[in-house]
Formats: structure tokens, C-alpha cells, sequence
């Protein structure tokens, strides 16, 4: 056992898994039995560590490359089959129901049956129910009517077709009137040719004139932009001279003002002299007809006191 | 407004302040003039009222008289009637001849009451003649208190406030004293 190598008896454990016997393993790595013998024992007890695999799972793993075996089948082919199962299970199809919808497709789909463009047809019969937002039966019908429109349509179209052939009749005289015109048309081009070289001489004098006009107007700007300086020269005296003439007039209203100023604080100053001796006098006044109001009181008191004199006079004498 | 109207509303107004001064001025002065006035008249009626009681008590001291003198009585009678008749020729009028003839026979009948009399200045005044007053009674003869009232009724008009009956009697008084 010592003499075979680690890898030889990783070789051995590999077509163990996949389900080779022993005689198989021998022959196909050369080893004897006994020794595949104490490889799988090894295996067995956890001897041997497999990389990548578990050793609870050696079993199963044996079992089921047996079973393939048996079955002819290949590893990749069970892949294909659990991917094949669960599409189907994507399609609510169980492995129970498994057998009774293969019977159904086979009643449903005989062995010549176009099954492509079936399920094409069946997409695109789903494609245009979805995109018209409408039944089978509602589209089934709206074609039916729309074949009768179109039944209809043609009637129409042979007449159209009779009217159009009656017309092309009536075009053949017309025809010969548009080849008339169009040797015309052909005509008033070269008419067109010969103003619009007229146009384009008359174009070309214009811009002489015009420029002939700019030459005349430049010489003018220059001219009166002679004149604009003197003008302007004229200005700045006239200027000059009103500034002066401002400054004395401002000068002579400062004068003014002084004057009236003066004048004015004089008359003010008279004024108050007059109502301050207006003052003296209404205050005499006032004071005089105070005085004058007193002298009144004193009348009227003496009047009173005449009378109550008399009275007593009058008690005190004994008159007979 | 210009400066003229106001100056001249300005002189106006002086002139009519000066006009009112000068007016009340006077108008004071008439006042007093008329208060000294009031007050000499205190004096006035004073003496009317001593003047009466004079007559009323020379009237009561008359009439005796002239009953017992029957020489008295022809006299005044003829004195009235003369009167009655000089009135009647004056005024032509009856009752003014009859007041005529009264008042002279009035006047007879005082002259023969006249005396000389004194005033007694008390709670009532009194004008009675001098032999009726006992000596111890002080009084003061009429003609002197005329005479102090006299000067009584100057100070008045010189502006001397003279107050009730009481003061002037006061007055005459010390004047007599």
C-alpha cells in the first residue's frame, strides 16, 4: 500500500465516486483489487480525505453515479434534465403532473405538427391581443367588418378606376394645352433671362451711383465736421461769455438783495418802533381807562352812599 | 399789504388810542368832579334837613304867640292877604296867589318863633332854642355848625370822602371841639 502514491489513490477514490467497479478501476488505473480494495476502505473509515468533498456525501455520490450509470446517462444530461424540471415547475408543472401533461401535448400535438410557428402564431395572436388591449373574438370581428369596408372599398376603387380612365381621356387634349404652356413658360424664362440682365446692369449702376452718392456724402461729413469744429469753437466763446455774463448777473442780484435786504430789516425795524410805541400808547390808554373805570366806581359807590346818607338823615331827624 | 397802508393804519390806530385816553381821562375826571359833588351834597341835605327842623320848630314856637297877640295876628293876616293879592296879580292864578298868601302868613308866624337855636347831635338830631337846652346838656349852636359844614361841604369838593352820617357827625364834632 505504501508504494502507491497519494495522487494514484486520489485517481482510485474518483472513479469509486463515479460509480466504477472494481474490475472498471483496475483497468483503468492498473491497480490491483486488493489494493482499490483497502483505497475504498480507506475512504470508508476517513482515511483518505477526499479535496472537495464531505465524507458524509461519498455515499450518495456513489449511489447516484451507480444509478446514472444504469440509467445511460450522462452527469451533464441529469444537469440538463434538473434545469428541464424546473422550467417546468416555473409552469406550475410538478413532477406527478409530469406524465399526464406529456400525454396531453401528444393528443394536442400530432407528430407532424408544425410546433414552432404554432407557438409563434399563439405569440403573436397574444402580442396583438395585448397591444390592442381587446379580445380574440373583438378582433376576430372588427376583421370581419373591416373585410366588408374593404369589399365595399373596392366597388368604390372600380368605379374610381372608370372615372380615372374617363379622365384620362378628357387629359389627352389638356395634355397637349400643358405642352403649349410649358413652350411658353420656356419663352417668358428667356424673357425672364433678358430682364433680369437688364435687372443686374441696372443693379450694377445703382451701386455706382451709390457709391458715387457715399463719395458725395463723405466729402460733406468732412465739410461739416469743419463747420461742427468752428461751431463748436463759437461755442466754447459763447460759453466763456456767458459765464461772465452769469457771474456779474449773479453778482448784481447779490448786490440787489444785499440792498433789499437792508431796506427790508430798516422797514422792520421802523415797524417795530411803531408798534413798540403803539404798545406805550394802548398801555397809557388801558391805563386811562382803568383809571377811567375807577373814577366810574367810585361814582356810583359815592351815588349809593348818597342815598344811604340821606336815609339816615331822614331816621335820625324828627321831622313834624 | 405795502409798507404806506401799514404805516397808516399804524398812525391811525395811535390817534384813535391818544383820542380814547384823552376821553377817558376826561370822562374820569367828570366822575370825579361828580363823586365830590355827591359827597358836598351829603352836607347839602344835612343842612336842608336842619333847616327844616329849624322852621318846623319855630312854626311850633310861633303860633302861641301870635294867639295871645292879637296885634301879631292882624299883622300876619295882613301880610297873607297882601300876598294872596300881590300873588294873584303876579301869577293870575288862584291857587298860585293862595300859596302866595299861605307862605307869607307862614313866614310871619316863623318870625315871631325865631330864636337863636342850638343842634343836639345824638342818636336823633334835634334843633331846638338855646333857653330850652339846660346847661348841662352840650350842644352847638346852629350858625357855628352851618359854618363848620360849610368847610365840611370845601373839603368835599376837595376830594375828601365824607362816609356815612355817622362820620360827618363825627367830623362836626371834632370841628367843634
Amino acid at each position: 500500500m505504501n508504494e502507491i502514491t497519494r495522487t494514484k489513490r486520489l485517481e482510485v477514490a474518483h472513479y469509486y465516486l463515479l460509480g466504477y467497479t472494481y474490475r472498471e478501476i483496475e483497468e483503468e488505473t492498473g491497480i490491483s483489487h486488493g489494493s482499490i480494495a483497502n483505497i475504498v476502505s480507506e475512504i470508508e473509515n476517513s482515511a483518505l480525505n477526499i479535496p472537495g468533498t464531505s465524507f458524509d456525501q461519498i455515499n450518495d455520490l456513489r449511489q447516484l453515479s451507480s444509478d446514472l450509470k444504469k440509467s445511460g446517462l450522462k452527469p451533464s444530461q441529469t444537469l440538463l434534465g434538473i434545469t428541464f424540471l424546473q422550467r417546468l415547475q416555473s409552469f406550475q408543472i410538478t413532477p406527478e403532473h409530469l406524465e399526464a401533461w406529456s400525454e396531453l401535448i401528444k393528443k394536442l400535438l400530432p407528430p407532424d405538427f408544425p410546433v414552432n410557428e404554432f407557438f409563434e402564431s399563439a405569440r403573436r395572436l397574444h402580442d396583438l391581443e395585448t397591444s390592442q388591449d381587446k379580445s380574440f373574438e373583438t378582433i376576430t370581428e372588427e376583421y370581419k367588418s373591416n373585410c366588408q369596408r374593404i369589399e365595399k372599398l373596392k366597388g368604390e376603387a372600380d368605379s374610381l378606376n372608370e372615372a380615372k380612365s374617363q379622365l384620362s381621356n378628357e387629359i389627352k387634349p389638356l395634355s397637349s394645352q400643358l405642352e403649349t404652356l410649358k413652350q411658353e413658360k420656356v419663352r417668358l424664362e428667356n424673357d425672364v433671362q433678358i430682364q433680369s440682365a437688364k435687372a443686374q446692369e441696372l443693379k450694377s449702376r445703382l451701386k455706382e451711383a451709390e457709391a458715387k452718392g457715399v463719395r458725395d456724402l463723405v466729402r460733406e461729413k468732412s465739410i461739416l465736421n469743419g463747420e461742427i469744429k468752428e461751431l463748436e469753437k463759437k461755442k466754447g466763446i459763447l460759453l466763456g461769455e456767458i459765464d461772465n455774463s452769469i457771474s456779474s448777473t449773479s453778482q448784481r442780484i447779490k448786490a440787489i438783495t444785499q440792498e433789499a435786504t437792508s431796506q427790508i430789516q430798516e422797514q422792520v425795524t421802523s415797524i417795530r418802533n411803531q408798534f413798540d410805541s403803539l404798545l406805550v400808547d394802548a398801555v397809557n390808554t388801558g391805563v386811562a381807562v382803568g383809571e377811567m373805570r375807577q373814577m366810574v366806581k367810585k361814582g356810583e359807590d359815592s351815588e349809593k352812599g348818597l342815598g344811604n346818607f340821606i336815609r339816615e338823615v331822614r331816621d335820625r331827624f324828627e321831622v313834624k | 399789504m405795502s409798507n404806506y397802508t401799514l404805516f397808516k393804519i399804524l398812525e391811525h390806530l395811535r390817534q384813535e388810542l391818544a383820542l380814547t385816553e384823552v376821553k377817558a381821562r376826561e370822562i374820569g375826571d367828570h366822575f370825579e368832579v361828580l363823586r365830590r359833588e355827591t359827597e358836598s351834597i351829603k352836607v347839602d341835605a344835612l343842612q336842608n334837613y336842619l333847616e327844616k327842623q329849624k322852621k318846623s320848630a319855630a312854626r311850633d314856637r310861633g303860633i302861641p304867640s301870635l294867639i295871645k297877640n292879637r296885634k301879631r295876628m292882624r299883622d300876619s293876616l295882613i301880610v297873607a292877604a297882601g300876598g294872596f293879592i300881590l300873588g294873584g296879580l303876579l301869577t293870575r292864578d288862584k291857587f298860585g296867589a293862595l300859596t302866595a298868601g299861605m307862605s307869607g302868613f307862614d313866614g310871619m308866624v316863623q318870625g315871631f318863633g325865631e330864636s337863636k337855636w342850638c343842634v343836639l347831635l345824638g342818636k336823633k338830631i334835634l334843633v331846638v332854642p338855646e333857653e330850652m337846652v339846660s346847661p348841662q346838656v352840650t350842644c352847638i349852636t346852629l350858625d357855628n355848625l352851618y359854618k363848620t359844614m360849610e368847610e365840611l361841604k370845601n373839603r368835599a369838593l376837595s376830594g375828601a370822602n365824607l362816609g356815612n352820617i355817622d362820620d360827618v357827625i363825627s367830623k362836626l364834632k371834632q370841628r367843634q371841639d
